[in-house]
C-alpha cells in the first residue's frame, strides 16, 4: 500500500486497491465518463497522482462487475456518446467502508512512523 | 450456487459484446483527449499521438479489462474454448449452406439411422427397462410356476386353487407379502337392463402392495377385505372414460353387481390394468366360500430383502411337494415349482426378439455412419487447400480437427432432429403391429425424455464414429503439397483410397446380413401362412359361454347347448354351428389313455376335446373313416369317441381302428372317476391342434355332454358373410333360450389366428424388412457415389490414360472393376457374417434353417444386381471423359 516514487516524474503511482477507492470517491458527486474520472483524480490531487489510463479501465470494469458501479452509454452535449459510470447504493456502502479502512490504516501507519522516528532519534 | 453458474454462462456468452464495448469506450476516450489537446492549441496530428501515448497500449488495456472478467486460468481456457467453438459453429453453418445437396444427403442418411435406432430404443425403454413405472418395487415381484417336467414347453401353472393358495401363503417364509387375483364376469343390473364387465377379484392388499393410489376417491385397502366390510369396488380408467364420461360424481354411488349392491370408492390411474379388468373388488380368501371354489387365483408375491430367486424357488418347491402329497390329482407326476420374476415372465419371450432387432438397428446405424464418413472423406480431399491455408495462418492441428468435429456434430444433431420425426412414425407403426399379450398391457412405447436423451447420446457417438477419422485424416495430410498443387494433387491413383473402399465394403457386408435376416423371416412368414391347417378358419365365429350361475349342472348345460344350437342353426346366414371345449386350432387338455387289446405299459397321451355333433362340418374337417357324432350320441351321453389319424398312426397300427376301445379317465365333478371304455366310431384327417408351428398331437374327440360342468363351452358358428356381423343375432338367439347367460369373448377364429400366430412374425418381418431396405438403399447410394467421386477425382488420370492410348473399354473396366471388387469382397464377408449372425434369429424362424441356401442365394443376387447397376452408371460416365478437355484445364 505504500506509494511509489517513479523516477521519471514526480507523480506517484497507485496500486489497485487505492485506485478503486479514489474512483468511488470521485463519483460521489455524480456520474462521469472514464476520461472525466481520470482528469478529476489527476486534478484533485494537484497533479500528484498519476493515473495511467490503462489501469483505469480495468478498474472501472472490475467495479462494475462487483456491482458497485453501474454504467451506461449516454449522449454528451458535444454530440459524441460516452459511457457514464455512477455509484450504486452498494457502491456507496463500499465507499464508506473503504474510507474508514483507509483512515484507520493511515492513522496506524502514521503512529508507527512517528514512534520509529522517535526511536531512531533517541 | 446455480445462480453463480448462470451468471458465468451469461458472461461467457456476452463476452464479445463486452469487448466491442470496451473498444468503443477506448476510442471515445481517445477522441475526447485529442479534442482537449487540440483545444489547447496542439496541432491535430500531434494531439492524437499524445493522446494515444497518454492512454497507453490499447491492446494491453483490453486484455487487462478482459482479465477483470475472468475467474482464473481454467475459466480462461473454457472461455477461449467456447469462443472457438462458437466460431466453428458459425463457420460450419456457412459451409453447409454453400453445399446444400451434400448436407441434405448426409443429414438424411443420419436421420434414417438415428431415427431407426431411437425407435428400437423406445421399445426397449417402454417394454424392458421401465414398463411399470407406476408400481412400487416391481423388480422383486415374483410369481409361482408349477412346471410339469414331462412337458417340453417351459413355464408352468401359475394359477392356484383357493386352498392351495392359502397353503402356499401360510407356509412360505421367504415372501414378504402375497397378493392374488382372478377374473370373474360381473353383471351390472339396472332398471334399463344388464351390462357385463370384466371383473378382477383381488386380495384387498393388492393396490397397497403395488403402491398405486386412486386418481379419484380412494383405492382398495386391506380393511375392505375384512369380514363384515361393506362391498366396495374401484373402477379402471378405461371404463370410467368410455362408459362414465370421466364424471367424478359416480364415485360414492352404489351399483348392483351380481345381485350385490356394491359402492364405487375410487377410480384407478390410466395405466393400471391388473387382470385386464374393468372393475376390481376385494376378495377375502375364505375356504368356506363356495363361490370361490372353481376359481383359480394368480399367486404373486414380493421377495423379502436379500432373498434370491433361487432360495424362494427352493422353498416353494418343497412346499409344492408337500401339498402334492395331499392332493395328487392336481399335480403332474414329476414336477418342480419355481419362482419366476414377474417381469421376466411377461417380457421374457419378447426380450430375445427385441435384442435381435437392436442388433439389426445397430448394423443399420453403422451403415449410415460409414456412408456419411465416406461422404466426409470425399469432401475432405477437396478441402486440402482450405486446410493448408488455415494451418499456414496458425491453426493448430487440434484446432482443425475440432472444427471438423464440430461440423460433424452439427450434421449429427440435424440428423437426430429429423430422425426423431421419423421415429415418431416408426413408433406408431410398431405399436400398431405389436400383438396383444406380447408385451405388458401397461407398457407405453413413446418418445419420452429417456428416449430423447438416448438419441442425443447416439448423435454424439455417431459423430465420433463417422467424424473422427475423416477429421484426423484431413489434418494429417501433408499440408504444403496441398497449397502448391492447387489443391487437387495426383490423389494417389485409383487404388490408394483404401479407407473409403474399406468403408464401402463394410457397408455391403452389413447390408447383406440385414437382407439375409429379412429374407429368412419372410420365408418363415410365407411358410406359416401357406401351411395347411386341416380346417377352414374363415367365416367362423366363436362365442364363449362361461359357466355362469344358471348352468351349474351338466344336464342344464347340455340342455342349454342343444337348444341354443338349434336356434342358431335356424338363423339366416348361418351355415353350421356346433360347440367345443377347445379353441381351434388350439385347445383340449392332455390326458393319458390306453388302447384296449394293445400292449400295456406304454405311455399314451392325447389331447381330449368335447364337441357337439356338426363340429367337423362347421370347421370343414375331413372325415376319413367311420362317422361323425349324432345328436343321439351327444344327448344320450354315449361312450363313443372320434380320433385323428395321428393317434391311429402312433397307437393303433394295423387293422381297422373303427370299433376298437379306448380306456380313458374323465375328470368328474369332484375328481377323476373310474376309467371308462369308449368305442372309436370315426377317424378324421389330421388337423393342427397345438397351433400352426407345433406338430400335431394325437387327439380324441368326445361328445359334449361328457364335459364336466365347470368347463366353459365355446360355440362355433359358420357364417355365410362376415362372422362378426352375426354376433348380435347369435347373442339374441342364446338369450332367448336363457336370459341369464353371460357371453364373454366373441371372436372370429381367422382373426384370432392371425393375431396369435402371425402377428409376431409380421412384426419381425416389418422391422427387419424396413431396416434391410433402408440399409440396401444407403449402401447402393454409397457405392454409386463413391465410384462417381473417385472418377471425378481421377479425371486427370483418366485423361492421361486415354491420351496415351488406353481405350474407353479399358477405362470402363477400371472404374467398373472398382465396384465389382468391392461387391465381391463385401458379399464374401457378408455371407460369413450372415452365417454367424442369423443364428441369433433361430428363435423367430420356423422350418427355415438360419443358413437356408435359397434365401442366401436370392439375397446375394439382389445385392449383386443392385450393386452392379450402381457401379455401371458412373463407370459409363467415366468413359465419356474427353482427354483434351482434361489436360487443357491444368
Amino acid at each position: 500500500m505504500s506509494p511509489l516514487r517513479s523516477p521519471a516524474s514526480d507523480r506517484i503511482e497507485l496500486l489497485k486497491g487505492t485506485l478503486d477507492l479514489l474512483v468511488l470517491r470521485t463519483l460521489v458527486f455524480g456520474p462521469m465518463h472514464g476520461h472525466g474520472i481520470a482528469k478529476a483524480i489527476q486534478s484533485q490531487s494537484d497533479d500528484l497522482l498519476l493515473v495511467e489510463h490503462g489501469s483505469l479501465y480495468p478498474a472501472l470494469h472490475r467495479l462494475v462487475r462487483q456491482k458497485w458501479l453501474a454504467a451506461e452509454w449516454q449522449d454528451t452535449p458535444k454530440g459524441r456518446p460516452m459511457k457514464f459510470y455512477r455509484l450504486t447504493p452498494a457502491g456507496r456502502r463500499q465507499l464508506a467502508a473503504e474510507e474508514s479502512n483507509w483512515q484507520q490504516l493511515t492513522r496506524a501507519i502514521g503512529l508507527v512512523l512517528k514512534r520509529s522516528e522517535l526511536k531512531s532519534r533517541s | 450456487m446455480a445462480r453463480r453458474w448462470l451468471a458465468i454462462l451469461r458472461e461467457l456468452f456476452t463476452q464479445e459484446q463486452r469487448e466491442a464495448d470496451v473498444a468503443r469506450e477506448l476510442r471515445s476516450h481517445l477522441d475526447e483527449e485529442t479534442a482537449e489537446r487540440i483545444a489547447d492549441g496542439t496541432p491535430p496530428e500531434e494531439a492524437r499521438f499524445a493522446a494515444r501515448r497518454a492512454l497507453g497500449n490499447p491492446t494491453a488495456i483490453r486484455e487487462r479489462t478482459r482479465d477483470a472478467w475472468t475467474w482464473g486460468r481454467a475459466a480462461l481456457g473454457l472461455r477461449d474454448l467456447v469462443a472457438g467453438v462458437r466460431q466453428d459453429v458459425r463457420y460450419a453453418l456457412r459451409a453447409s449452406r454453400k453445399q446444400p445437396s451434400f448436407t441434405a444427403a448426409a443429414v438424411l442418411a443420419l436421420a434414417l439411422g438415428i431415427g431407426a435406432t431411437t425407435t428400437i430404443y423406445s421399445v426397449i425403454q417402454g417394454v424392458l427397462l421401465d414398463p411399470y413405472p407406476m408400481y412400487r418395487d416391481i423388480g422383486r415381484l415374483i410369481q409361482i410356476a408349477i412346471h410339469d417336467q414331462a412337458s417340453a414347453r417351459p413355464g408352468g401353472r401359475g394359477y392356484l386353487q383357493l386352498d392351495e393358495f392359502l397353503e402356499y401363503q401360510r407356509q412360505a417364509t421367504l415372501l414378504e407379502e402375497v397378493i392374488g387375483g382372478t377374473s370373474d364376469d360381473v353383471l351390472w343390473t339396472t332398471a334399463q337392463g344388464t351390462e357385463q364387465f370384466v371383473g378382477g377379484l383381488t386380495t384387498a392388499n393388492t393396490f397397497t402392495f403395488l403402491g398405486v393410489g386412486a386418481i379419484v376417491g380412494r383405492t382398495l385397502t386391506p380393511a375392505d377385505g375384512q369380514p363384515g366390510a361393506p362391498p366396495v369396488f374401484v373402477m379402471s380408467y378405461k371404463l370410467w372414460a368410455s362408459r362414465f364420461g370421466l364424471d367424478p360424481s359416480f364415485v360414492g354411488r352404489t351399483f348392483t353387481f351380481n345381485e350385490v349392491p356394491t359402492t364405487l370408492v375410487g377410480v384407478m390411474p390410466e395405466r393400471v390394468s391388473k387382470l385386464a379388468a374393468d372393475v376390481w373388488m376385494p376378495v377375502r380368501l375364505d375356504r368356506a366360500d363356495r363361490r370361490l371354489r372353481d376359481h383359480y387365483f394368480r399367486f404373486q408375491a414380493r421377495l423379502r430383502p436379500a432373498v434370491t430367486l433361487e432360495q424362494a424357488s427352493a422353498e416353494l418347491d418343497a412346499i409344492g411337494h408337500r401339498i402334492a402329497a395331499s392332493r395328487p390329482r392336481d399335480y403332474p407326476e414329476h414336477f418342480v415349482v419355481y419362482a419366476e420374476s414377474f417381469i421376466d415372465s411377461i417380457v421374457g419371450p419378447f426380450r430375445k426378439t427385441l435384442y435381435t432387432m437392436a442388433a439389426a438397428v445397430a448394423m443399420l446405424l453403422l451403415i449410415a455412419c460409414t456412408n456419411v464418413a465416406n461422404m466426409l472423406l470425399s469432401r475432405a480431399a477437396g478441402r486440402e487447400q482450405e486446410m493448408a491455408v488455415r494451418a499456414a495462418l496458425g491453426a493448430s492441428r487440434t484446432r482443425l480437427v475440432r472444427q471438423l468435429l464440430v461440423e460433424s456434430l452439427l450434421l449429427a444433431l440435424a440428423g437426430t432432429a429429423i430422425g426423431c420425426l421419423f421415429s415418431k412414425l416408426g413408433i406408431t407403426a410398431i405399436v400398431a403391429l405389436i400383438p396383444d399379450g406380447l408385451i405388458p398391457r401397461e407398457a407405453r412405447i413413446q418418445l419420452n425424455m429417456p428416449v430423447l436423451l438416448f438419441s442425443l447420446g447416439v448423435a454424439a457417438v455417431t459423430t465420433l464414429i463417422f467424424g473422427l477419422v475423416p477429421a484426423l485424416q484431413t489434418a494429417r495430410r501433408q499440408l504444403t503439397p496441398g497449397l502448391r498443387d492447387g489443391g487437387k494433387g495426383t490423389g494417389g491413383g485409383f487404388r490408394r483410397a483404401r479407407l473409403s473402399s474399406g468403408l464401402v465394403v463394410a457397408q455391403i457386408a452389413l447390408a447383406l446380413v440385414l437382407l439375409s435376416s429379412a429374407g429368412l423371416l419372410m420365408r418363415t412368414f410365407i411358410k406359416m401362412q401357406s401351411t395347411s391347417l386341416g380346417l377352414d378358419p374363415e367365416r367362423v365365429l366363436f362365442v364363449r359361454v362361461p359357466n355362469g350361475t344358471s348352468l351349474e349342472t351338466v344336464d342344464a348345460q347340455q340342455q342349454f347347448l342343444a337348444q341354443a344350437l338349434t336356434r342358431i342353426r335356424a338363423l339366416p346366414g348361418v351355415e353350421a354351428a356346433s360347440s367345443t371345449t377347445g379353441f381351434p386350432p388350439f385347445g383340449g387338455y392332455p390326458a393319458d389313455f390306453d388302447v384296449v387289446g394293445a400292449s400295456q405299459g406304454r405311455q399314451r397321451r392325447a389331447i381330449v376335446e368335447q364337441i357337439s355333433d356338426g363340429y367337423f362340418t362347421t370347421l370343414t374337417m375331413r372325415l376319413r373313416r367311420g362317422r361323425d357324432f349324432t345328436p343321439d350320441d351327444v344327448g344320450g351321453r354315449r361312450r363313443v369317441a372320434i380320433v385323428n389319424e395321428r393317434l391311429v398312426e402312433l397307437h393303433m397300427k394295423g387293422g381297422d381302428p373303427i370299433g376298437r376301445g379306448l380306456s380313458l379317465t374323465l375328470p368328474g365333478p369332484d375328481g377323476p372317476s373310474r376309467p371308462e371304455v369308449f368305442e372309436v366310431v370315426g377317424v378324421i384327417a389330421d388337423v393342427k391342434n397345438q397351433g400352426i408351428t407345433v406338430p400335431i398331437e394325437p387327439e380324441i374327440f368326445l361328445p359334449a355332454s361328457l364335459a364336466p360342468a365347470r368347463y366353459s363351452q365355446g360355440l362355433l358358428v359358420k357364417t355365410a358373410g362376415a362372422p362378426l356381423a352375426m354376433v348380435r343375432s347369435v347373442k339374441n338367439a342364446i338369450w332367448v333360450v336363457n336370459r341369464g347367460v353371460a357371453i364373454s369373448d366373441t371372436a372370429s377364429i381367422a382373426d384370432s389366428l392371425r393375431r396369435i400366430q402371425f402377428a409376431e412374425p409380421q412384426l419381425g418381418l416389418f422391422v427387419f424388412g424396413a431396416f434391410a431396405a433402408i440399409g440396401l438403399l444407403l449402401t447402393i447410394l454409397g457405392v454409386s457415389s463413391l465410384i462417381a467421386y473417385t472418377v471425378a477425382r481421377q479425371t486427370r488420370e483418366i485423361g492421361i490414360r486415354l491420351a496415351i492410348g488406353a481405350s474407353r473399354a479399358d477405362v470402363f473396366r477400371l472404374t467398373f472393376g472398382l465396384g465389382l471388387r468391392w461387391l465381391v469382397l463385401g458379399v464374401a464377408i457378408g455371407l460369413a457374417g450372415s452365417v454367424v449372425a442369423t443364428r441369433m434369429l433361430a428363435q423367430q424362424l420356423w422350418e427355415v434353417s438360419p443358413t437356408d441356401p435359397l434365401t442366401l442365394a436370392l439375397v446375394v443376387t439382389i445385392l449383386a444386381l443392385t450393386g452392379l447397376t450402381a457401379s455401371y452408371v458412373p463407370a459409363r460416365r467415366a468413359t465419356r471423359v474427353d482427354p483434351l478437355v482434361v489436360l487443357r484445364s491444368e
